[in-house]
């Protein structure tokens, strides 16, 4: 199937600044497409571009098979909800919902433009608030709106730049459930921008991480978070973070240079080959006993702990049930799940 | 600090002020108004009481009632088309673009002269004889109307005096109401598909009206005691461009009738009053807007 959105070699600098340096993604009919980045990975320059709101200095831009790097936001029928909520202040909810569809070319019949505002409304359980002036609302329903502002229009596209960031902690849990189950419910394609692994996780099909100007990986929120594919993108996803150690091959283990053997390495690799290895903390077990790691502290967390190790001079953290035995001071032996560590070999840390 | 003591501070600081408010305002205000029920003039003493009789003569008065037509229509006319010019001239200079800097500081230039060195200024160019527009306007073959003389002319004159130097005030009062409003509110509407007249009427007029109607009362009230412009071009008694100020100038300092010139300023002081407080009105009610 022909993707509806398609980026081949997108490239932006500002000045001597390279936001983004060569970006290719696609984006399919029905997809939630997450892309993560830390702040100033470009992010909000590929939605910009994306939605025409910005010129790339290279690249191509295609949208259901044609070509959109000419095209003007207007024409490439998408919705944008900002980071800001930019709400139009001087209206009224109501107003902000019907603006995009009483735009000049449209020509909607009154009752149209009702039954989509009703509509939106509801889906975003936002009617009380209908006649109230855009400015009088709080920021989760300033959100609220700006969503239902995009969705009236049934854009083709949806791009949504990190939405949720200005919202408190709760505020943002809540919406999050409830727009991926709206996402599902009007089967559109939307683009979401964020630097939150949680968002990434809990609302994609499909993770598109985004660093150095680059898509560094692309795939399921399963496959990113298993199978990162180098320490950049490992230490995005997931949190606690994930534990990144140098190791070299040595006698059939993957060891630090202080001679802590993490993990067993594969037959085939070379004595000496040096490589990054990546650990999560919940696939790092504990058991008692002397096994030349200390407990430097523990963090409860509530359902878990986690436990921070020194393990031959490497700081390692563990993921383990809370109410555990290890105190601080305490000497532990950690086993690391080989099977579910990952090796990045000839990256440098 | 007892309260007695605080109390004491309190008084010792505020009585200063209040005493020269006292010495300053409200004494003249309230002699003022005895003045105005006598027949006072400026020499020669004896004022006796006449009861109404100034008021009566203001309100039946011909040149009263011209010199407050002239000066509403001064008003109306000189603040409204400034506001019309300055906006405009502020929405040409919000983008960005070489000598920018430079653009607003010369704009700035006629803020800076004093009203009364500009009307002279003004006169000398716009004299019928030797000014220097009609020199400009004879080398070019066009007509050399007298632009202060001319007795259907000069209020326009004195007008288009007022609107250059108070226009580009209007303009930077705009433009930054215009540079307050978050640029991604337009990118939104540009997604939104909305027109360009969409956009001024919806989104940037109702953003940045508080700061104009803030603009408009300020010139409003300047304009209203409009007499520094007319002195220095015409002189305050002539009727085609007499206004309040320059009529109550008349009346006390060149005909010493102090009592009837009181009476005319109670009156315009009512008018004033009542204008200020419709605008104040306007104000807290844009602010109240803002905040619920």
């Amino acid at each position: 199937m022909k993707p509806l959105l398609a980026i081949r070699g997108l490239a932006k600098s500002y000045g001597a600044v390279a936001a983004l340096r060569g970006v290719d993604l696609d984006v399919g009919e029905r997809e939630f497409l997450v892309v993560l980045g830390a702040t100033g990975s470009g992010k909000t320059t590929l939605l910009r571009s994306i939605a025409g709101l910005l010129a790339p200095d290279a690249g191509t831009i295609e949208l259901g098979g044609r070509a959109a790097n000419a095209l003007s936001p207007a024409e490439r029928d998408i919705a944008y909800v900002f980071q800001n909520f930019s709400l139009y202040p001087s209206m009224t909810v109501r107003e902000n919902l019907a603006f995009p569809l009483r735009a000049p070319g449209r020509r909607l019949e009154p009752a149209v433009v009702d039954e989509r505002v009703a509509r939106a409304a509801g889906l975003l359980r936002i009617e009380r608030l209908l006649e109230r002036p855009a400015r009088r609302l709080s920021g989760g329903e300033m959100q609220r709106v700006a969503i239902g502002r995009a969705i009236v229009r049934e854009p083709r596209l949806f791009l949504m730049d990190e939405p949720l960031s200005n919202l408190d902690a709760k505020l943002r849990e809540e919406l999050r459930v409830e727009l991926a189950g709206l996402a599902r419910e009007l089967g559109a394609p939307v683009v979401w921008v964020t630097h939150d692994h949680a968002e990434a996780l809990s609302l994609a099909d499909r993770v598109a991480v985004l660093g150095d100007g680059r898509i560094l990986q692309s795939g399921t929120p399963r496959e990113v978070y298993e199978r990162p594919a180098d320490a950049r993108v490992g230490r995005l996803v997931g949190f606690p973070p994930i534990n990144v150690l140098a190791v070299a091959a040595r006698d059939g283990w993957w060891s630090t240079d202080s001679g802590a053997r993490i993990a067993p390495c594969a037959p085939d690799v070379p004595g000496g080959a040096r490589a990054e290895l990546g650990v999560r903390p919940e696939h790092v077990a504990l058991t008692g006993g002397d096994g030349g790691a200390r407990v430097k502290a523990v963090e409860a967390l509530g359902p878990a702990a986690l436990v921070v190790l020194d393990w031959c001079g490497s700081e390692v953290r563990a993921l383990v049930e809370a109410g555990g035995p290890q105190r601080a001071g305490d000497s532990v032996a950690p086993r690391v799940d080989a099977a579910l560590a990952c090796v990045w070999r000839n990256q440098p840390l | 600090m007892t309260y007695r003591n605080e109390r004491g501070l309190t008084w010792g600081l505020v009585t200063p002020a209040l005493l020269l408010l006292v010495l300053f305002n409200v004494f003249p205000l309230l002699y003022n108004l005895a003045l105005s029920f006598t027949n006072a003039e400026l020499v020669g003493d004896g004022a006796r009481f006449v009861g109404g009789a100034n008021y009566a003569r203001v309100f039946s008065d011909p040149l009263y009632s011209g010199a407050l037509r002239r000066t509403a229509l001064f008003v109306c006319c000189a603040v409204g088309l400034e506001l019309v010019l300055g906006f405009a001239f502020a929405l040409a200079l919000k983008r960005e673009f070489r000598g920018k800097a430079l653009v607003l500081t010369l704009a700035l230039v006629p803020m800076m002269l004093s009203p009364a060195v500009m009307g002279l200024y003004w006169g000398l160019i716009l004299n019928g004889n030797y000014g220097v527009l009609n020199q400009v306007l004879g080398e070019l073959g066009l007509a050399q109307p007298q632009w202060l003389t001319d007795r259907g002319l000069k209020f326009w004159s004195i007008l288009l005096i007022d609107v250059w130097m108070w226009t580009p005030f209007m303009a930077l009062v705009s433009l930054a109401g215009l540079q307050s409003i978050p640029p991604h509110i337009y990118e939104a509407a540009e997604i939104d598909r909305a027109g360009a007249w969409t956009v001024f009427r919806r989104i940037t007029l109702p953003l940045v009206a508080p700061l104009l109607g803030l603009a408009v009362l300020l010139r409003a009230t300047d304009a209203l005691k409009q007499f520094d412009l007319v002195m220095a071009t015409t002189g305050p008694n002539d009727g085609a461009t007499q206004t309040l100020s320059t009529l109550l100038y008349q009346v006390v300092f060149r005909d010493g009738k102090v009592g009837l010139g009181s009476a005319y300023a109670c009156v315009v002081l009512v008018v004033v009053i009542a204008l200020a407080t419709v605008f104040t009105r306007y104000l807290d009610r844009l602010k109240g807007a803002e905040a619920r």
